[in-house]
């Protein structure tokens, strides 16, 4: 229940004065919404992700004529500058774990693909508890210096008890392998700060990126991958695409309801969680449509066409979860579109971009114009 | 030096020197590979792989050679397989013949299955050792390797389809340049159909 319907309640059992609840809605009134805050860091989560997405997919669409010295050279500039913000926010803002947490967890990852990237180029093919042993050699000091999360903690257990079992032929049960890998994680876990300790800022974006991660995972399992490669419109990967991205908004609603009695409770999320269902259903909808019929330009004019109209509605009616559904739907459909219809990831790419602008340009311009939730 | 300064040096290394080791890594394995002698090898099997879509194609070497010494092909007859009629010769543990590959004055690659002794008359660049010769009923000299002989050549993502089909296609030869490392390992430089570039067949120029 809103807090207007429980001042109405009191107001009416005579419990608060007609001034005094007046006063009360004054005052809310002219402070800031938190609802406001959530749905901008969310369009803003979600430009961003279109955004990064659409580059991705433009430098994947031209990996092979990027000659590998640019490749080379770009992904050790941008491991050396992962390094150097883990190093920035470690000293400047210790206390904010995600800020360091992240940056180290990327520098760590880079480590490995550019392994991959020089093997690919010198054909060298490596057993894979060589590659292992290699990487636990390069990220073990710098996830056990700066690493406090669960994070690092499982990262480095578990390439240690990998590499230990696959490189030195150890045994599972040598009673050494949980002393020697067990204690460093246990250690980092220990040091890890409680979630309740992050600052409110970082509360709210930490749990949009619970929130918006298998979203994520989801848009990019409706793209489907296959379409590039020439397998497209096969009933069984479309069931099995939405079957699993349907597993992922359980998980998505499982996060929500475990922190629903935190200050940001479920009825807030609420908004998300609808927009993110009707997005991955009518999506999946269209594609089982389009399997059917097999005319990917009709079925997505209708559904943009469709679903830009309940933006519209939701704009009017000032339903913030009905315009936040019509926009992720349309940006999923066009992706989805564009993907199936080009095949070409460039195509793909500079779609998503577009689409990334499009929800700052409404970020910017509508949202403004939105009163205060009701 | 402070606390705080050895702490920051302390991550500084942790966090630059592993972008820094790789950067070593790929120049000297690059100056290594460089200075190798490179060979024209044929090749035998292939295994066309899609890995995370990571396009390479496992190539086997077929260690078939232009010469092969006399006593090397004399069969140790033993009992025949009753399903194949085939002679296993099998290993020859006395002559313990050696793959010798060497480079001509022309720059082609020249190989040769020839006994140990032969080895040190002749100028090879390579000794691939322990090869196994398998003797069939119809003549035909099949020769196999205890050393690894499969290699992994990652493909032009864009190619990779035409090339897979042109694997599966038994109208082509295969060959690669090969070079080894000092443990024998080989090492795909470019990958040939019908001696051609892979890229130049596939696009046909």
């Amino acid at each position: 229940m809103s807090w207007q319907k429980k001042l109405d309640e009191w107001h009416k059992a005579g419990i608060l004065p007609a001034s005094t609840a007046q006063a009360i809605r004054n005052y809310e009134e002219t402070q800031p919404r938190l609802t406001d805050a959530i749905w901008r860091y969310g369009l803003f989560g979600l430009a961003a992700l279109c955004i990064g997405l659409g580059l991705w997919f433009i430098i994947a669409a031209n990996w092979q004529s990027i000659p590998f010295s640019v490749k080379l050279g770009g992904h050790t500039l941008l491991n050396l500058a992962f390094g150097a913000a883990t190093i920035y926010f470690y000293r400047t803002r210790h206390d904010i774990v995600p800020a360091v947490e992240i940056p180290l967890l990327l520098t760590a990852a880079g480590q490995l693909s550019i392994m991959a990237l020089i093997g690919q180029h010198l054909h060298i093919s490596s057993p894979m508890e060589d590659v292992m042993l290699h990487w636990w050699l390069l990220i073990v000091p710098m996830l056990l210096l700066v690493g406090r999360t669960f994070f690092s903690g499982a990262l480095v257990l578990g390439l240690t008890i990998f590499v230990a079992v696959t490189k030195l032929d150890l045994d599972f049960r040598a009673y050494f392998i949980p002393i020697f890998t067990l204690a460093p994680a246990l250690y980092i876990l220990s040091h890890a700060p409680k979630f309740k300790s992050l600052k409110p800022g970082w509360i709210v974006i930490t749990r949009l990126i619970g929130l918006y991660t298998p979203l994520f995972f989801a848009v990019l399992i409706l793209i489907e991958p296959s379409a590039f490669a020439g397998r497209r419109n096969a009933a069984s990967e479309i069931i099995y695409n939405n079957l699993f991205g349907g597993v992922l908004i359980a998980a998505a609603l499982f996060y929500l309801w475990r922190e629903k009695s935190t200050a940001l409770n479920l009825q807030h999320h609420a908004h998300h969680v609808l927009a993110i269902i009707l997005a991955t259903a009518t999506a999946g909808l269209g594609q089982i449509l389009i399997f059917a019929k097999n005319d990917h330009t009709t079925m997505a004019i209708v559904f943009c066409a469709f679903f830009l109209a309940l933006g519209r509605i939701a704009y009017h009616h000032q339903r913030r979860w009905m315009l936040s559904a019509a926009i992720l739907f349309v940006a999923g459909r066009m992706i989805v579109y564009f993907s199936q219809m080009s095949n070409n990831m460039l195509v793909t790419g500079v779609a998503m971009i577009a689409i990334g602008l499009g929800a700052i340009y409404l970020m910017r311009k509508l949202l403004p114009h939105m009163k205060a939730h009701a | 030096m402070t606390r705080s300064k050895i702490i920051f040096a302390a991550l500084a290394a942790a966090l630059f020197l592993p972008t820094l080791v790789n950067l070593y890594g790929f120049f000297s394995l690059s100056d290594k590979a460089e200075a190798r002698p490179v060979f024209r090898l044929k090749l035998g099997g292939f295994d066309p792989r899609d890995f995370s879509r990571g396009r390479y194609a496992n190539l086997r070497i077929e260690w078939l050679p232009d010469e092969t010494e006399p006593d090397c092909v004399t069969p140790q007859q033993t009992k025949p397989d009753p399903k194949t009629g085939r002679l296993y010769g099998g290993q020859r543990p006395r002559l313990q013949c050696q793959f010798c590959i060497t480079k001509t004055a022309d720059g082609a690659t020249h190989t040769a299955f020839i006994p140990p002794d032969e080895i040190k008359k002749r100028s090879c660049a390579v000794v691939i050792p322990r090869v196994t010769v398998n003797f069939q009923s119809n003549g035909v000299t099949n020769l196999q390797a205890w050393h690894n002989s499969m290699m992994r050549f990652y493909l032009d993502e864009r190619l990779a389809d035409r090339v897979d089909a042109a694997l599966r296609n038994n109208k082509h030869e295969f060959s690669a340049d090969v070079s080894f490392d000092d443990k024998l390992k080989p090492y795909p430089r470019e990958f040939y159909i019908d001696d051609k570039p892979y890229r130049d067949f596939i696009e046909g120029r």
